[in-house]
């Protein structure tokens, strides 16, 4: 909460119009199925941080138009009883998209564009363990709904995908947004 | 739409690094005894992204749906299993400063295991003289699922098959099996490689075996089938030098009734089942164990390079025919042999096959 809430403050120093309402902070955690090399997906878990700045001065409908930060973190462990495969991904994302209230229920629509920083570590047991880092491109279409009650958006259900290159995973993620 | 659009990030986050010059594989270290991850050579992978090489190309996922229908006709057994919505790998690697491969993942690095491994498989063929050109590129579908009608669970799962009417190996996904997977076990990988060289060789490159379209004694249907699976077990170990492959992946009972160190014998017990047993009941293992390990033991006699030779000479002249006898080829194999050995040779077979031993013609000493 605290990377997120410094990412916001980055957010608001770039706006000289920064108010009441314009800006929501939020966490989430859940699952992430990961693509694999055969096509299919194996499950694993990943975190979420981000912050939004609302945009609705340029938006000619709709609630918002938000634009932010989204910060995740996700994991993955496979292998046998030997072989052991660590992965995992943090991704730096800037949501853009559509937020849009239907009265009680807050809907958003959303495309990240962001990087991945991957690692890769695998053990078998007998040898020494192998690291991999890399860098991926990444994009992601995530939706979302939510309840708020007053500034804070509790039970907000993300879900989508996101293409890493030759992969596709899928996430789906229960989190709460505060409105500031 | 997804494919186009992973690949358009594969524009920037791909690159187009160095081409590797070895690859990762989780090997059987023959000091240790134990599997482990080594860097190996594979010669015929044209395509390592895409699991694609001169012997196999490699399919993710997809579904092998199984006919109810009752086939008899070599068409109708073509289309009792047919494959469904497999797709291209996405093997991820980064390349070391040593330029080996390093697989990214686990799936990663068990799909360039597996080639690795039927490549191994292939070259100990073609040193025992069936050249990998006559057994021709396999499809190897990674992941399948296999189904039928009205079930909704995978009918197979951790295991791995020469699917003969498809022509492919098949590796259903892993669930169970916590120990060297199968399809990584390099025995497996030969065992599954060699019914596609009995296919070629004893069949005549058929493809459907002629039992299956002509009602044959269950007697030669099952010493058929057990001799497939005996030959089979013997060039896993063979190739593998370990007569106790499978123990790598199912330690236990399993691997135990499959060691070809122990002396097994067709006695009569045994001829009651394969005289008795209907081909859906028959488990084809007890006999071809027999057979692996007679052929294991004479190794202790002849070179084994030589002996597998033999064994692949000897199989063309075994016709598979209604009247098939496990004795003919095992005189077959007899005749493939060094003079001076055949006698010994001789000598073991009938001491092993009781229960057939007066059919053999070849002379003991």
């Amino acid at each position: 909460m605290r990377c997120a809430l410094s990412l916001m403050v980055l957010l608001g120093a770039a706006s000289a119009e920064a108010g009441a309402g314009r800006y929501a902070v939020g966490g989430a955690a859940g699952w992430m199925s990961w693509g694999t090399a055969y096509g299919g997906q194996e499950n694993g878990l990943m975190f979420r941080l981000q912050a939004r700045r609302q945009l609705d001065d340029l938006l000619p409908f709709g609630d918002w138009l938000g634009v932010g930060v989204a910060l995740d973190g996700g994991w993955l462990h496979e292998g046998t009883r030997q072989l052991d495969y660590w992965n995992t991904q943090t991704c730096l994302a800037v949501p853009l998209g559509l937020l849009h209230s239907f009265e009680r229920l807050r809907v958003q629509l959303e495309l990240e564009p962001g990087l991945a920083l991957e690692t890769s570590r695998v053990r078998d047991g007998v040898g020494p363990a192998r690291d991999g880092l890399r860098l991926s491109p990444t994009l992601a279409f995530v939706g979302g709904v939510g309840l708020p009650y007053r500034a804070v958006a509790v039970g907000f259900l993300h879900g989508g995908v996101r293409l890493r290159p030759g992969r596709l995973d899928i996430l789906v993620l229960l989190g709460v947004d505060w409105r500031l | 739409m997804r494919r186009a659009l992973c690949s358009l990030l594969c524009l920037a986050g791909c690159g187009g690094g160095p081409a590797p010059s070895a690859f990762l594989v989780y090997d059987l270290d023959p000091a240790s005894g134990r599997y482990r991850l080594q860097p190996a050579v594979i010669d015929t992978l044209t395509d390592p992204e895409r699991g694609d090489g001169e012997l196999a190309r490699l399919r993710g996922g997809g579904t092998v749906r199984v006919s109810l229908a009752t086939p008899s006709t070599e068409a109708e057994w073509r289309r009792a299993l047919t494959m469904h919505g497999d797709q291209e790998p996405s093997i991820r690697f980064d390349v070391n400063p040593r330029g080996t491969a390093i697989p990214w993942d686990l799936d990663s690095a068990m799909m360039l295991t597996l080639y690795h491994h039927l490549e191994r498989a292939a070259y100990g063929f073609a040193a025992a003289g069936v050249a990998p050109e006559s057994v021709r590129k396999l499809s190897v579908y990674y992941f399948a699922d296999v189904r039928v009608p009205f079930l909704f669970l995978p009918l197979i799962t951790d295991n791995a098959a020469y699917m003969v009417t498809l022509d492919a190996f098949l590796i259903p996904p892993r669930v169970a099996l916590d120990d060297v997977p199968l399809y990584a076990n390099r025995g497996v990988v030969a065992h599954e490689y060699s019914h596609a060289v009995f296919n070629r060789l004893a069949y005549g490159d058929q493809r459907v075996p002629p039992y299956l379209l002509v009602e044959w004694p269950e007697e030669a249907v099952n010493e058929l089938r057990s001799l497939d699976e005996g030959l089979a077990d013997f060039f896993a170990a063979l190739f593998t030098g370990d007569p106790r492959f499978l123990a790598a992946s199912i330690p236990g009972e399993l691997s135990d009734k499959r060691d070809l160190a122990v002396e097994r014998h067709y006695d009569v017990e045994l001829a009651l089942e394969v005289g008795g047993d209907g081909t859906a009941e028959y488990d084809p293992y007890p006999l071809g164990t027999v057979v692996a390990s007679a052929l294991w033991a004479l190794g202790g006699s002849v070179a084994r390079d030589e002996l597998a030779a033999a064994v692949l000479r000897a199989l063309p002249h075994t016709p598979a025919s209604a009247s098939f006898r496990l004795t003919w080829f095992v005189d077959a194999l007899v005749d493939e042999l060094d003079p001076s050995v055949r006698a010994v040779a001789c000598q073991l077979f009938q001491a092993r096959l009781d229960a057939v031993a007066g059919e053999l013609t070849c002379a003991a000493p």
